[in-house]
Parts: C-alpha cells; sequence; structure tokens
C-alpha cells in the first residue's frame, strides 16, 4: 500500500500530461484570435471551378484541367492601398493567356472581365491580360515603386505556400506573378469564378422627338449599324473612315407613332408633304437642321459613332454627322438629341402627272407655321422656326437669378440676337420701348436704354453673388435651342434671354417664355 | 538492504513524480500550453476599426492616446478604400465594430440597405466628424511649380511635358472627385473641356460627359488604359503622393489633409469646385460620375458631386459596442478634436448626425 502511494503522484502526473497535451492541441487549433476558420481542401472532383464566357460560347475547366495547364510559378504578393504588404508568398497556378486558349484565345480589341463569388469583377485589358503590362510594381520590403524585376504575368492561384487555396479566398484568385516584387491589390480578385471576354465601349443616349419620343442607348445604336442591318460606312477626303447609321433611320423611328421594326417603319409620305424638319442637336449649342425631304432616305447623311473602327475622340463624342449630302457647316460633332419639328397642317394627297385616273393632281406643300411676329408700325415680318434659323446665329450661356437665391443654369443656348430681328423691322430708337409677348398673354417691356447699353445687372453663376461681368457684354437675344434641344413646352419654342459668359446669371424675371411677339412702341 | 535510492539535496527526499506533478500544476495555472502569456492580455478588450486610407495619420495618434487612456481596450486599425472597409462588414463577414470612411453617403448607401441575416440592417446611425476638400498637388520639382497658381493650373496641366497623376476613379474616391472637381471648373472659370484636356482624354476609352441642362453625367468607362506619357494612372491616392515626392508625376489632386500630412505644396482651389464646402452644395450636385459597369454587386456605381464628409458609426452586429462608443466618444472629444486639427483635418464643431434618435446612449450627448 505505501508502494502505492510512492507511485501515486507519478501517475496523476502522467495522467495530467496527457490531459493537457489533449487540451493543447485543441487550444493550438482555435488560437489566440477566438476565431474559427473553416478549411475546405480541393477535392480534385469534376465541378467546375471556372467558367470562361466568349459569345456565345461558355466554357467551363475543372481544378484538374487548370492544374494540368503549365504552371505559373514563383514568390510575389500584394500591396494594399494603405501600403500594407502580403507577402511575397510562394504561389502556383496557371497563366490567364494559357485558360483562355481554351476559348480560342483573344484578340486586341478585346478586354476580360473577371468576376468573383462575390458579386466584384475588375476587367483587365489586352494588354494586362495578355502581356502583363500596365501593372506598376512594388518593392517587396519597402512598399516604394520600382521597375519590373522580371515577366510579369496574370494568373490564376490554386496554391499558396504549397497548400491549396482554402475557400476564404479560393479555390482560384486571380493574381499577378511579378517576381520577388507585389502588385495592387485591388487586381487580386478573391473567389474568382467566371472570366467574360468582352468589347468595351462607353455608354451614351440618342434622345429622339418628333411624333413621339424615344431613346437610342449605345448598345442599340452598335446594333443597328451592324452589317446587314442598317449601318454604313463613309469615307471622307482625308481618307478616314466613318461608321453609323444614316440619319432618315431615325427620323422615321418618331415620325409617327407606329414604330414598328418590322417592314417599313419610316413615313415616306410624310417626308414627300415636308411635314417636319430634321433638327439634329449637339452639346455644344449648335444643330444642323433638314427638311424632310432632304433627309428622306438618304443614306449619304450618316450618324456616325466611330471613326477608323474605334469610338470617336473626345471633341466629338458620341456621334459626329458626316457623310457626302452634309454641308460644312452642318457637319457637327458631340451630337446628343434629333428632333423632328412638324407643321401643323396636313399633307393633301398627290397624284403622279401621268396617272390614269380623271382626278386633277395638284401638288400642295404643308404650309409652316409662324412662330414669332415682329412688328414697329405698319412693319411687320413673321417668322416660322426655320426662318429663325437660317438668320445669323449667336450661342453662347445664359443662366437666371430666381427667387430665393436660387440659380437656375448656365445652359448652352443657341437663337437669334434680339438687334437682328428689330433691324428688320427699322431698328428701334431713342423714344421707342420693346414690348414681348409671350403665349400665355404675359409681356413685357424693355427700355431703349436698357438694350442699347445693354446694362444688366450680373450674378455670379455659383454664388448668386452680384459680379462684375467677366469677358463679354450680356446682350439680349430670343433662343431657340437649350443645351443642344429645342426648348421644351413650358419655355418654348422661343424664350427671350440675356445671353453672358459661363459664370454669370441674370435676373429670371427678365427673361421671357414662349415669346410668340416682339412689337417696337413708343414710349 | 533496500535498493540504491538517488537523494537530493534536500532534506526530503522530492520524488520525481511529485516534480513533475507539481510542475503539471504550474503549467495549468497557467491556463494551457498556448496561453502563458502576461496575464493582463487575455483582459483586454479587441477593438476593431476598419478606417479610410485618408484616415492612417490622425486615426494612428487616436490609437495611441486612446489606448494610454483605456488600458483595458486593444485598437485594431485596418485602412482600406471607403467603399471596402464597408464591405468588409456587409459582404465579406468580417467581424468590426467601428467604420469610419471618407465618404458618409457611403454608410446609409450600403449599410442601412443592406440587411443582417436578422433582417436588421448593418447600421443606423452615422456621426460625420471631419470635412476634406480637394486640392492640386505638387512639389518644388514639379514642372512649372514656379508658375501655377489658382488662375492657371488648368492650363499648365495640358501642357505636353507635364505628367498628370490620376487616382483611378473604378477603384478610389480621391479619383472620382478629381474628375467632378476639373469639371466644376470648367463653368467657374467659363473655360470648355477641362476635365477632357486635364484628365479626361488621355485613355484609349477617353473619360466624357454627357452635358445637359446645366449638368453633367462623367462616364468612367470599363476599361481605363492611358494612351499618353501625360497621364499616370494608379488604383490608390497614396501611390501618387509617392510618385510626386520622387518626381515621377508633376501634379495630382488629392485630399487637402493626405497633401499636407506629406509635406506637398499645392493649389488652394475655389470653394465652388473643391468639394470641400457645404454652402456650394447645390453647386457640386451639378455633376455625377458614373461607372460604365459594375464593380460590386451592391454598389450603385454612381457617385454624386457632394461636399467631402467623412461618416463614422459602429455597426449593429459589433462584438464591443461599448468599447466601440468610448472611442468615437474619444474621436469626438477634445482630443480627437487637437489630433485632427494637428492633421489638418479640422472637426466640425459639432459634429453632424443623421439619425441622432438611433445613437447609444454614450454619443447622444454629442448632439443635444
Amino acid at each position: 500500500m505505501n508502494r502505492f502511494f510512492k507511485k501515486l503522484p507519478a501517475v496523476i502526473a502522467i495522467l495530467l500530461v496527457l490531459t493537457m497535451l489533449a487540451s493543447g492541441i485543441a487550444g493550438c487549433k482555435s488560437g489566440s484570435t477566438g476565431t474559427t476558420t473553416s478549411k475546405t481542401t480541393a477535392t480534385g472532383t469534376a465541378t467546375a471551378a471556372l467558367t470562361i464566357v466568349k459569345g456565345d460560347e461558355t466554357k467551363t475547366l475543372t481544378m484538374a484541367q487548370i492544374k494540368a495547364l503549365p504552371v505559373v510559378s514563383g514568390s510575389t504578393g500584394d500591396i494594399t492601398s494603405s501600403g500594407t504588404i502580403e507577402g511575397p508568398n510562394s504561389y502556383k497556378g496557371a497563366s490567364l493567356a494559357d485558360i483562355l486558349q481554351s476559348v480560342g484565345g483573344i484578340g486586341s480589341s478585346d478586354a476580360i472581365r473577371i468576376s468573383a463569388k462575390d458579386g466584384y469583377s475588375m476587367t483587365l485589358s489586352y494588354k494586362q491580360a495578355m502581356e502583363g503590362a500596365e501593372f506598376p510594381t512594388y518593392d517587396s520590403s519597402t512598399g516604394k515603386e520600382a521597375p519590373p524585376a522580371g515577366t510579369i504575368t496574370v494568373f490564376l492561384v490554386y496554391e499558396k505556400d504549397g497548400t491549396a487555396l482554402d475557400d476564404t479566398i479560393g479555390p482560384l484568385r486571380l493574381g499577378i506573378m511579378a517576381p520577388g516584387q507585389v502588385t495592387d491589390g485591388h487586381w487580386w480578385i478573391k473567389w474568382a469564378q467566371k472570366i467574360q471576354v468582352v468589347a468595351v465601349q462607353q455608354s451614351f443616349d440618342l434622345k429622339l422627338s418628333g411624333a413621339e419620343s424615344a431613346d437610342v442607348d449605345s448598345s442599340t445604336f452598335e446594333s443597328c449599324s451592324a452589317a446587314g442591318c442598317h449601318g454604313t460606312n463613309w469615307t471622307d477626303s482625308q481618307g478616314r473612315t466613318w461608321t453609323g447609321v444614316p440619319l432618315w433611320y431615325f427620323a422615321g423611328k418618331v415620325d409617327d407613332v407606329t414604330d414598328s421594326h418590322d417592314g417599313d417603319s419610316y413615313n415616306t409620305a410624310l417626308a414627300d408633304a415636308g411635314a417636319y424638319d430634321v433638327q439634329v442637336n449637339s452639346s455644344d449649342g449648335t444643330s444642323a437642321t433638314f427638311t424632310s425631304k432632304q433627309v428622306k432616305q438618304d443614306d449619304n447623311l450618316i450618324v456616325a459613332f466611330r471613326i477608323g473602327g474605334v469610338a470617336l475622340p473626345s471633341n466629338q463624342w458620341p456621334l459626329a454627322l458626316v457623310g457626302s449630302d452634309v454641308s460644312a457647316q452642318q457637319q457637327i460633332s458631340k451630337i446628343t438629341s434629333i428632333n423632328l419639328i412638324f407643321s401643323n397642317t396636313t399633307p393633301t394627297t398627290t397624284t403622279a402627272a401621268n396617272s390614269t385616273t380623271t382626278t386633277t393632281a395638284a401638288s400642295t406643300t404643308a404650309a409652316v407655321p409662324t412662330i414669332l411676329t415682329v412688328t414697329k408700325g405698319s412693319s411687320s415680318k413673321t417668322y416660322s422656326m426655320a426662318d429663325l434659323k437660317a438668320l445669323p446665329a449667336v450661342s453662347g450661356y445664359g443662366g437666371q437669378l430666381g427667387k430665393n437665391n436660387t440659380i437656375n443654369g448656365p445652359y448652352q443656348y443657341a437663337g437669334v440676337a434680339l438687334s437682328s430681328l428689330l433691324s428688320a423691322v427699322g431698328g428701334i430708337s431713342a423714344g421707342n420701348s420693346v414690348k414681348v409677348t409671350a403665349s400665355d398673354g404675359y409681356s413685357q417691356v424693355m427700355s431703349y436704354q436698357q438694350l442699347t447699353n445693354n446694362s444688366f445687372t450680373l450674378f455670379d453663376s455659383s454664388t448668386g453673388q452680384e459680379a462684375a461681368s467677366a469677358d463679354m457684354t450680356p446682350f439680349v437675344f430670343i433662343a431657340y435651342s437649350k443645351d443642344g434641344a429645342a426648348l421644351d413646352q413650358s419655355t418654348g419654342p422661343l424664350e427671350l434671354g440675356i445671353m453672358t459668359c459661363q459664370n454669370r446669371v441674370t435676373q429670371g424675371q427678365q427673361w421671357v417664355k414662349m415669346v410668340v411677339k416682339i412689337e417696337v412702341v413708343s414710349g | 538492504m533496500g535498493k540504491a535510492r538517488t537523494t537530493f539535496k534536500y532534506r526530503k527526499p522530492v520524488h520525481t513524480g511529485s516534480i513533475i506533478l507539481a510542475g503539471c500544476l504550474i503549467i495549468l495555472g497557467c491556463g494551457g500550453l498556448t496561453a502563458c502569456k502576461a496575464p493582463s492580455s487575455q483582459a483586454k478588450t479587441k477593438l476593431v476599426v476598419f478606417e479610410a486610407d485618408s484616415l492612417m495619420v490622425p486615426f494612428a495618434q487616436i490609437q495611441s492616446e486612446f489606448e494610454k487612456a483605456n488600458p483595458d481596450i486593444d485598437v485594431e486599425i485596418q485602412a482600406h478604400g471607403s467603399i471596402q472597409v464597408i464591405r468588409q462588414v456587409t459582404e465579406l463577414g468580417q467581424d468590426v465594430d467601428v467604420v469610419a470612411v471618407a465618404d458618409d453617403s457611403l454608410i446609409p448607401m450600403l449599410m442601412y440597405q443592406t440587411k443582417m441575416p436578422d433582417g436588421k440592417p448593418y447600421a443606423s446611425w452615422c456621426i460625420e466628424p471631419i470635412t476634406n476638400e480637394m486640392v492640386l498637388a505638387y512639389t518644388p520639382k514639379s514642372k512649372y511649380a514656379d508658375e501655377i497658381n489658382a488662375n492657371n493650373w488648368y492650363q499648365i496641366l495640358t501642357r505636353p511635358d507635364v505628367r498628370v497623376g490620376l487616382a483611378d476613379p473604378r477603384m478610389d474616391s480621391v479619383g472620382y472627385r478629381t474628375l467632378m472637381t476639373t469639371k466644376l471648373a470648367e463653368s467657374y472659370y467659363g473655360v470648355k473641356d477641362i476635365m477632357a484636356d486635364t484628365v479626361g482624354k488621355y485613355f484609349s476609352l477617353p473619360i466624357n460627359a454627357n452635358d445637359a441642362n446645366g449638368n453633367s453625367a462623367i462616364i468612367v468607362p470599363e476599361l481605363l488604359e492611358p494612351n499618353d506619357s501625360h497621364m499616370v494612372l494608379r488604383g490608390a491616392h497614396m501611390e501618387l503622393l509617392a510618385l510626386l515626392q520622387s518626381g515621377d508625376v508633376d501634379y495630382s489632386f488629392d485630399y487637402k489633409s493626405a497633401v499636407i500630412q506629406d509635406n506637398l505644396n499645392y493649389i488652394e482651389l475655389p470653394k465652388a469646385i473643391n468639394l470641400g464646402d457645404d454652402s456650394f452644395a447645390q453647386n457640386y450636385q451639378k455633376v455625377v460620375v458614373r461607372l460604365d459597369y459594375q464593380r460590386f454587386k451592391t454598389v450603385n456605381p454612381v457617385f454624386e458631386g457632394i461636399p467631402i464628409v467623412y461618416g463614422i458609426t459602429i455597426a449593429n452586429n459589433a462584438k464591443h459596442t461599448e468599447a466601440g462608443i468610448k472611442f468615437i466618444q474619444f474621436v469626438l472629444g477634445p482630443e480627437g478634436q487637437r489630433i485632427f486639427t494637428a492633421a489638418s483635418q479640422p472637426e466640425l464643431v459639432p459634429p453632424i448626425c443623421d439619425n441622432a434618435s438611433a445613437l447609444p446612449g454614450g454619443l447622444k450627448s454629442f448632439f443635444r
């Protein structure tokens, strides 16, 4: 018995050691952070690890297939936006270029969109994806930018430091192999699961209005411009090839309310009758106007979105009016909208001169409506929109300071100087005033002194504070276009305003919407 | 005669087993093989703070002083881009207590709208403690450094021998705010195409703008490839500050605080365009930046022109809410104000909160 008790401490000690070892192993696993990470390993099953989409083709690759590709391996890492360096670590994977071979490779105009399971995606250019170009490299110790130390390869990582990626970042991750260096962490896409070959272009909206309204977005425009659809090319005198869609197709979309893409959507009867003008508007305030007869099925009036096969340069983007039937003055770019401006009479039926019918044919042209009357005594002139646009145009900025210091604008306007309209009826002299009347009956009188001295109070367009004029003398004009589009019903078709420089506005009460009449009166 | 017995020096023999037993008891008293650390570290609360990159300098100081004042709290800070900060909480399931971002609008956009598994939003309030503004950074080595000023910078930046840095607007808020500032400059100076001519046109797919009715929608293509040595594009604005220092970039737009912290020269921009003055908010609204693709599943790729205001909140699933409250109290209090002022990021006093009724009690006093 004594012998037993003498050995008891040793027995207890052994039991305790065994117990501690058991709990210690479990404690090591949980770690001091208190978080538990579930780890999964690649099982080598036949499940798809990566999906590649190119056009109509979709291909999936299993992990085994990816690992069967030539191996990209080396020591590299990434650096976060805050300068924290992860790595370098030893990575293994397959190059993006090799993976893309499974769908026949890509062309130089393609881009590669990589998506992750959490919805994150980034797009690489051809040069980035295939040549490893345009990735800044950083010293892996200091984080300072440094020239590349070796060949850079974009790859799909499946192994890090000899271990398959777990599901906290894998099973696949897009990485940049820059041996011995690190690269921008934005490109290191965890949970990469899909690669799409995409043709990247910028989006725009072309606004159409007429008998109805429509928007043509860039994707639709590109579809329309496809060969076999409505696309056309034109080579200018400098040998540049422009690609686009003839103007008349856009007129056909809004010339009436029956817009069917099946069959003939274009209303030739309206066009023959001269029922409308087609106004093509630029965001810089300029516009080009054609009659419906000029536009009718003319394939040499082209709304172009590409030159030399690529998007227009920024000073013309997104669209330009080109073609052999476009005059130099009409070659506008930065097109944002196309408006069909209708007269208010309906065309009468015509019959050809050699018709066998007994009905007497009489060709008619639709009356062009008068939208502005300018009078001085017995002298009177009336103007249609086309008449006004045939006058020398003014373009520039204008904006209004309203109640409570609210600022409306500035906007880019095009129109006619009031002085031009007054000159046509003999001008004004001391003792005259000019009365401007709107379609709703509102009227305003401007004095001779105000108009000849151009004395208008100016305000800073940002703050609304009264300010001195900066570069130009303000003047009164009749606007028919605002930011490249016809005025809407609440202000147009004509508005009297004061044109100033871009950072100035004037008192809103001096502007008159829906102007229909200008009279030179005494007093 | 018995067996020979090893005796020790001790008056009473100590058996080996007893020694081992004693040793085990000592080890067990420490709490196990893996836990023989200083006992005080186990008692500390680990407060996890995720911050925007541009808060690194002041928050490092706040971390140091806060921990001294609160020895029972260990502050662990990670810095990311603002959207990534929030994604760590809402999409990647990280345990984060305090979120601090450089764009206060992101917290309502991403944390109020996104629900936790229990149906509650990831956050319910946002305090706006500090602001910032855009400036144009440069060094004495920059080309035309002795000529540039607030009235001609947009002309200097178009000179063909000048290298301009741009933080990638797809990745960094400084990038899209640069586009906003240069676009707003067009109406301010009465000069067209400043945005395009200084930064936008130097890419194979240019950064263009749709201008209509006095407003501009700036469209950032999915792919941004510089096609001119004039343009230096980097994923993070901090990288451009380093390139300014090295002379590899002549000019770059950035937050004023970051530029001052890096001891760089800068051009102070007009308030109407620098996104730093709330009284010009209506003017800032005239621009938006739209990414031509969706980089994040949950983030609408449209950024509005608004004054630069930072946001801070405690996540509703925070593990250490009380410690988070103490931290924000410190940030908003006199120590935080001192630290931010020294870092050239003066605080809003009083701060603003969008939903003060939802604040925890310990923070409500700042908004009475």
